[in-house]
C-alpha cells in the first residue's frame, strides 16, 4: 500500500522531467549529426563494458591493462587471424590494446573532466557569488595559470610528479579547472541578480542553499556543452603525452601509448612506406572517432540548450 | 490601531566610487530620511515615479538591503516603544546602554545572521515580474514548499499538504503542483509567488508593483485575491506602485515619495480628493481617465524625473514646481501635519 | 476622409516547436487620413503582430499566410504592402510609415549619438532634397587658391552624382578612397542641422546639446522623444505607436501623449495607437478596435465604445477597470492557447452569454449601427 502511494507520487514527480526529456529527444531527432554522435559514444561505451569479453586477457594475467605480448621481436606483424589488428613493436597485440584502451579513455576522460568541472563549479560559484577579495584571489590565480601555455605547464608538472598516467591526469586537472571556474563565475554573476535569487534570500535561505539550490542549477548549462567537447580533447591531450613518453608506461592499454609504440614505424621501408600502417592508423581511428563523437554530442547539447532557453 | 511597523529616519545610500584610487565621490541617496508608521491590518500604498526610491525603501524595510542609517521597529510592544523614546531624550550613559540593549532586540536594522533569518518568517515580499521571481528549474511544489523546508516548519508529506492547501487558496489546483513556472501564464505565476510568500503565515507583506506586469483583466483578479487574503490571514500590506488608479482602490492610506523623501501622507480618500502637495496634484492629474467625455486639466511638469545622485538643494521638487519661490530653493520643507491624518512637506501647500 | 490603409483578411501564423500558433486569424481594419485609431487588447491578442505585419517585420518563425494590406503612398500610388520586395519596403519604412516601439532604448543604437541616428534616417530618405539644397547654397563659385577651386568642383560633381544616381560605380569608388570620401561630411552636417530642428519640434529643450548625447545619457522620456523624432524625421503619412508610454512614468506619459497630440495637428499624421490602457485610448483616439486572441471583436468610435460597448469582451474589459469603492470584477478563465484556439468564437469559453452556436461558427463582423462593427452572434 505504501509502496503504491510512493510509486504514484514518484510518477507525478517524474512527469515534468519526462516531458522535458521528450522535448529534448524530439529536438535531437531533428539533427542527424547529433544522432551520429550519440551512436558513436554508445558504441564506445559498449566496447568499454564488454572489453573482458571482446578481448579476454590471458589466463592469470597480472593486469588486464597491460597488453599481452606474443614474443619479443621488434618488427610489427600485420593483421592475421590470431591478431586481428596485427602487433606493434615488441609484439603487443593492437586489437587488445585498442579495446582496453577504450576503458582507459573513458576512465581518463571522466575522471579528468569530472574533477575539473567540480573544482570549477566550487571555485567559480564561490568567487562569483561572494565577489570581493575572494573573487580577486581566485581570479588572479586563474590569471597565473592562464599565463602559461597549457601544454607546457602540464609537461612541467608531469616531469615534477614523475611520468605516469595518473600524473598526467592530475596535471591536466590542475591546469584545466580555470576554464570552468571562469565559465561558472560568469553565469553566477548573471544569475545572482535575478529576482528569484533575491526571493530565496528573502525567504531566509542560507547562502549555501541559495548557491546550490537556486543559482547553480541555472548556471551549469553552458558547462555541459564545454564539458562534452572537453572529453574528446582531454583524451587527445593524454594520448599526446603518452606518445611523448610522459604518460602511460610502455605496454599500457592506451591509444596514445600504442601510437608511441609505432613511432619508429610510421615511415616504413623505402619500397612500401605504408607497410606498418596498422600500428598507428588503427589506434588513430579509435582516437579520431572518439573525439568526433564527443564533439558532435557537445554540439547537440548546445543546440538543445538553445530552444530550452528560447522557450522560457 | 496598533503600529506594526515603525520606521524612523531610514536612510539608504549607495556610494559611487570614482577617481584613480576608487574613493567615494558621491552617494546615490535612494532613501533619504523617511519616518513612517504602518498599522496592523492596514494596506499602506506607497506611490512615486521611477527613481524615487520606493522599491529600495520596501527592500530595506524587509532587510534585503542593509540600511545606511535609521531604525526599523517591527511589532514592538507599545510599552517598550515608549521606553525607547524616553531613553532617546535622556542622553545619560546608563540610558544609552539600556537603549542599545533594547535596540539590539527590537530594531531590525541591527539584526544579523540567524536572528534575521528567523525574522523572514514574519515578513515576506512579492515581486513585480513573476517570470523572473520564480526559479525556472524548480517545480511549483518545490518553489512554494521551500520556505517550510528552510525554516524547518514541516517535513515530507506535510509539506506537500500545506503547499496544496495554499495553492488552492490562491486559485490553483493539484495538477499544477508538478509543473515548471514557464508552463503557466503571467497571472498564474504571480499567484504562485503569492502562495510562496504566504505559506509561512507572515504578518507583513511587501507587494512590489505586483500588478504592473499583468494584463488588466488579471490585475483585478489579483487585487481581489489580495483583499480577501488580507481579511482571511489578517495581513498588513505595504503596496508599492506607480499606478495611482490601483493604489486608490486597494489602500487605506497613501504615501507619496519623491527623490527619497515622503512629500505627502494621508488617507486614500483624503489624498485623492484633496491633494495638497503640488507633485501629488500633478501626479493625480496625469492619470488618463477611461472616459472620453471627461477632460481633465492636466498639469504638465517641465523636465524629467531627476536622478537621486545630486538632489536639488532645498525642496527637492522645486526645479519642476510651478509655484517655487526663493525659500523653496534654500530650505527643505519638513513633513508637517495639515489636518487630521494628512501630512505635507511643502512651504506653500495647495488648499 | 480618404482611406490610407486597408488591411483585408490578414492571417499570420507562427511555426514553433510546439505547434502552429494561429496568431492572427482574419483581421480587417482600415485607417482614414488624419485620424487616430486605437488598437486595444491584452497580451496575446495579436495587436503587436498586426502592426509588425503592416511593415512586413514579423519575426521568424512567423509568416504572413494570407491577406492584403493596401496603403496609399505620398505620391498617390496604392500598394499592397505584403507583395512588395525588400527595396520598395525600405522606401516605405521610415519614410511613409514609421514605427515607435515600447522600449524607448531598444530602437536606439548605444554607439551613436542621437543626432547621428536621426541624421541617418534623414540621409536615407531625404537625400535628394538635401543634395539640392547643398548644391544651391554651399557650392557656389568661390575665389581663392586653385586647390580650393578643384576641391569645390569635385564636391559639386560628387553631389550631382549623388542626386541623380547614388549607386553609381564612380561614387562607390570615391567612397573607398580615404581623403576623397570626406565629401559626404557636408551631407552629414546638413542632416544634423535638420535633426536638431526636428528635436526642437519635439519640444526638447536645448536640442543642440541633446543631439550630441548618447542614448544612455538620456532618461526614458527623452529617449522616447528621440525615437519619435526619428520616426517623424521624414514626415511619414502613418505613425504606428506600439505601446510607447507603457514603460514610462505617468507624468512623462502625460508629456509624451501631449506631444503626440500636438505633432498630429502640426504634421497631419495618421496614428495607429496600440495599447492595453483604456485611459490612454479615451484620451488619444478617434476610433477604437478591440482585439482578442487574434481577431477584432469590436470597432467603433471612441465615445460609442465607452458608452455602449456591444461585444461581451469589451464590456468585461470596461468592467475590469478598478474603481475605488466598487468590488473588483474580472473575466473568468484564461487567454486561450493559440496553438489550439477554441472553435467558433474564440471568446466563447469565457463569455457569460455564450450560446450553442458560439462554439461552432466563427462570428463575422456586422455593422450594428453607423460606424459600429461587432463580431458576435448576439448581434447577427
Amino acid at each position: 500500500m505504501v509502496l503504491r502511494v510512493r510509486f504514484e507520487s514518484f510518477k507525478k514527480e517524474a512527469g515534468p522531467t519526462i516531458r522535458e526529456l521528450k522535448f529534448i529527444v524530439k529536438r535531437i531527432r531533428k539533427s542527424p549529426l547529433s544522432i551520429v554522435g550519440i551512436i558513436i559514444i554508445l558504441t564506445f561505451v559498449a566496447i568499454a563494458i564488454l572489453a573482458p569479453i571482446l578481448a579476454p586477457p590471458p589466463e592469470g594475467w597480472y593486469d588486464p591493462y597491460m597488453i599481452p605480448r606474443d614474443g619479443f621481436s621488434v618488427t610489427p606483424r600485420p593483421p592475421s587471424p590470431e591478431h586481428l589488428f596485427g602487433t606493434a613493436e615488441g609484439q603487443y597485440d593492437i586489437y587488445y590494446g585498442c579495446i582496453w584502451g577504450t576503458r582507459t579513455a573513458f576512465r581518463v576522460g571522466l575522471i579528468v573532466v569530472g574533477c575539473t568541472v567540480l573544482m570549477g563549479i566550487a571555485i567559480g560559484s564561490i568567487s562569483g557569488y561572494y565577489g570581493g577579495k575572494i573573487d580577486e584571489i581566485f581570479m588572479r590565480l586563474t590569471d597565473v595559470i592562464y599565463a602559461f601555455p597549457g601544454i607546457v605547464l602540464v609537461m612541467v608538472l608531469v616531469v615534477i610528479l614523475g611520468p605516469s598516467l595518473e600524473s598526467v591526469m592530475m596535471a591536466i586537472i590542475l591546469v584545466g579547472w580555470p576554464t570552468y571556474a571562469r565559465l561558472v563565475r560568469g553565469e553566477v554573476l548573471r544569475i545572482k541578480q535575478e529576482d528569484f535569487v533575491e526571493a530565496a534570500k528573502a525567504m531566509g535561505c542560507s547562502d549555501f542553499r541559495v548557491i546550490v539550490r537556486h543559482v547553480l542549477p541555472n548556471a551549469i548549462f553552458p558547462l555541459l556543452a564545454v564539458a562534452t567537447l572537453d572529453m574528446g580533447s582531454i583524451v587527445l591531450t593524454v594520448a599526446a603525452f603518452s606518445f611523448l613518453g610522459l604518460g602511460a608506461p610502455i605496454g599500457y592499454a592506451d591509444w596514445g601509448q600504442m601510437i608511441a609504440l609505432s613511432r619508429n614505424w610510421i615511415i616504413g621501408t623505402p619500397a612500401n612506406p605504408y607497410e606498418y600502417w596498422y600500428t598507428f592508423i588503427i589506434p588513430g581511428i579509435f582516437i579520431f572517432t572518439f573525439v568526433l563523437g564527443w564533439g558532435l554530442l557537445g554540439d547537440a547539447f548546445r543546440d538543445i540548450l538553445d530552444p530550452m532557453l528560447r522557450r522560457r | 490601531m496598533r503600529a506594526l511597523l515603525e520606521v524612523e529616519n531610514l536612510k539608504k545610500y549607495y556610494p559611487i566610487f570614482g577617481g584613480l584610487f576608487k574613493k567615494k565621490i558621491a552617494d546615490v541617496k535612494a532613501v533619504d530620511g523617511i519616518n513612517l508608521t504602518i498599522f496592523k491590518g492596514e494596506c499602506f500604498g506607497l506611490v512615486g515615479e521611477s527613481g524615487c526610491g520606493k522599491t529600495t525603501f520596501g527592500k530595506t524595510v524587509i532587510r534585503l538591503l542593509e540600511p545606511t542609517a535609521g531604525h526599523i521597529y517591527f511589532d514592538v510592544p507599545p510599552g517598550v516603544r515608549e521606553r525607547i523614546k524616553e531613553l532617546e531624550l535622556d542622553g545619560s550613559h546608563t540610558a544609552l546602554k539600556e537603549l542599545e540593549k533594547l535596540r539590539k532586540e527590537y530594531d531590525l536594522a541591527t539584526y544579523k545572521g540567524k536572528k534575521l533569518r528567523r525574522l523572514r518568517r514574519r515578513m515576506q515580499i512579492v515581486y513585480q515580474d513573476p517570470t523572473t521571481s520564480l526559479n525556472p528549474r524548480m517545480l511549483v511544489k518545490d518553489i512554494v514548499g521551500e520556505p517550510l523546508k528552510v525554516h524547518k516548519l514541516a517535513k515530507g508529506r506535510e509539506i506537500t499538504e500545506r503547499v496544496l492547501e495554499i495553492l488552492q487558496r490562491v486559485g490553483l489546483s493539484e495538477k499544477h503542483l508538478y509543473r515548471y513556472p514557464h508552463e503557466f501564464s503571467g497571472g498564474q505565476r504571480q499567484r504562485i509567488a503569492i502562495a510562496r510568500a504566504l505559506i509561512t503565515h507572515p504578518e507583513f507583506l511587501i507587494l512590489d508593483e505586483p500588478t504592473s506586469a499583468v494584463d488588466v483583466s488579471v490585475r483585478s483578479q489579483l487585487l481581489d485575491l489580495f483583499m480577501s487574503l488580507q481579511k482571511e490571514y489578517s495581513l498588513t500590506y505595504l503596496f508599492i506602485s506607480h499606478d495611482l488608479s490601483v493604489v486608490e482602490c486597494i489602500s487605506n492610506r497613501v504615501g507619496v515619495m519623491y527623490l527619497g523623501k515622503i512629500v505627502e501622507l494621508a488617507s486614500t480618500r483624503e489624498l485623492f480628493n484633496n491633494p495638497l502637495h503640488p507633485y501629488t496634484k500633478a501626479l493625480i492629474s496625469a492619470i488618463p481617465i477611461p472616459d472620453p467625455n471627461v477632460k481633465r486639466e492636466k498639469i504638465l511638469l517641465s523636465g524629467d524625473v531627476p536622478s537621486p545622485v545630486n538632489p536639488p538643494p532645498g525642496c527637492r521638487f522645486h526645479p519642476r514646481c510651478w509655484k517655487a519661490k526663493d525659500i523653496c530653493r534654500v530650505k527643505e520643507p519638513p513633513l508637517v501635519k495639515m489636518k487630521e491624518n494628512h501630512f505635507v512637506a511643502c512651504h506653500f501647500p495647495e488648499s | 476622409m480618404e482611406e490610407i490603409l486597408n488591411i483585408k483578411n490578414l492571417v499570420v501564423r507562427f511555426y514553433t516547436y510546439e505547434g502552429v500558433v494561429k496568431a492572427i486569424e482574419g483581421v480587417n481594419l482600415s485607417l482614414k487620413k488624419g485620424e487616430t485609431l486605437g488598437l486595444v487588447g491584452e497580451t496575446g491578442s495579436g495587436k503587436s503582430v498586426t502592426s509588425l505585419s503592416i511593415l512586413a517585420l514579423v519575426p521568424p518563425p512567423g509568416k504572413v499566410e494570407d491577406g492584403e494590406i493596401f496603403f496609399k503612398c505620398k505620391d498617390g500610388r496604392k500598394l499592397n504592402l505584403l507583395k512588395l520586395g525588400e527595396k520598395e519596403l525600405m522606401h516605405i519604412r521610415g519614410n511613409e510609415i514609421s514605427m515607435v516601439f515600447q522600449e524607448p532604448g531598444a530602437a536606439l543604437n548605444p554607439l551613436y549619438t542621437i543626432g547621428e541616428q536621426i541624421a541617418e534616417a534623414i540621409i536615407l530618405h531625404r537625400r535628394k532634397e538635401l543634395c539640392r539644397k547643398i548644391l544651391e547654397k554651399e557650392l557656389r563659385s568661390v575665389n581663392g587658391l586653385p586647390f580650393k577651386k578643384l576641391l569645390l568642383r569635385f564636391e559639386k560633381w560628387a553631389y550631382k552624382k549623388l542626386l541623380e544616381d547614388p549607386n553609381s560605380l564612380s561614387l562607390k569608388i570615391v567612397s573607398k578612397i580615404p581623403l576623397l570620401n570626406l565629401y559626404s561630411r557636408r551631407l552629414k552636417k546638413y542632416a544634423k542641422k535638420e535633426a536638431v530642428k526636428i528635436l526642437r519640434d519635439m519640444r526638447i529643450a536645448d536640442p543642440e546639446r541633446v543631439a550630441d548625447m548618447y542614448p544612455h545619457e538620456l532618461s526614458g522620456g527623452m529617449k522616447q522623444r528621440a525615437v519619435i523624432a526619428m520616426a517623424l524625421a521624414c514626415n511619414p503619412i502613418l505613425l504606428i505607436a506600439d505601446e510607447p508610454t507603457t514603460n514610462l512614468d505617468v507624468t512623462v506619459q502625460a508629456q509624451i501623449l501631449n506631444l503626440i497630440r500636438e505633432l498630429k495637428k502640426q504634421f497631419d499624421t495618421t496614428v495607429l495607437y496600440i495599447t492595453h490602457d483604456l485611459g490612454v485610448i479615451a484620451e488619444m483616439c478617434n476610433r477604437v478596435a478591440v482585439m482578442y486572441a487574434g481577431v477584432i471583436c469590436e470597432l467603433a468610435e471612441v465615445n460609442r465604445i465607452f458608452e455602449k460597448p456591444l461585444h461581451p469582451y469589451t464590456k468585461a474589459l470596461l468592467e475590469c477597470i478598478p474603481r475605488p469603492g466598487k468590488k473588483f470584477k474580472s473575466i473568468k478563465g484564461e487567454v486561450p492557447n493559440l496553438i489550439n484556439p477554441p472553435p467558433g468564437c474564440r471568446f466563447h469559453p469565457r463569455c457569460p452569454w455564450a450560446m450553442e452556436i458560439c462554439s461552432k461558427v466563427t462570428p463575422k463582423m456586422v455593422e450594428v449601427e453607423k460606424g459600429h462593427y461587432v463580431a458576435c452572434h448576439l448581434y447577427g
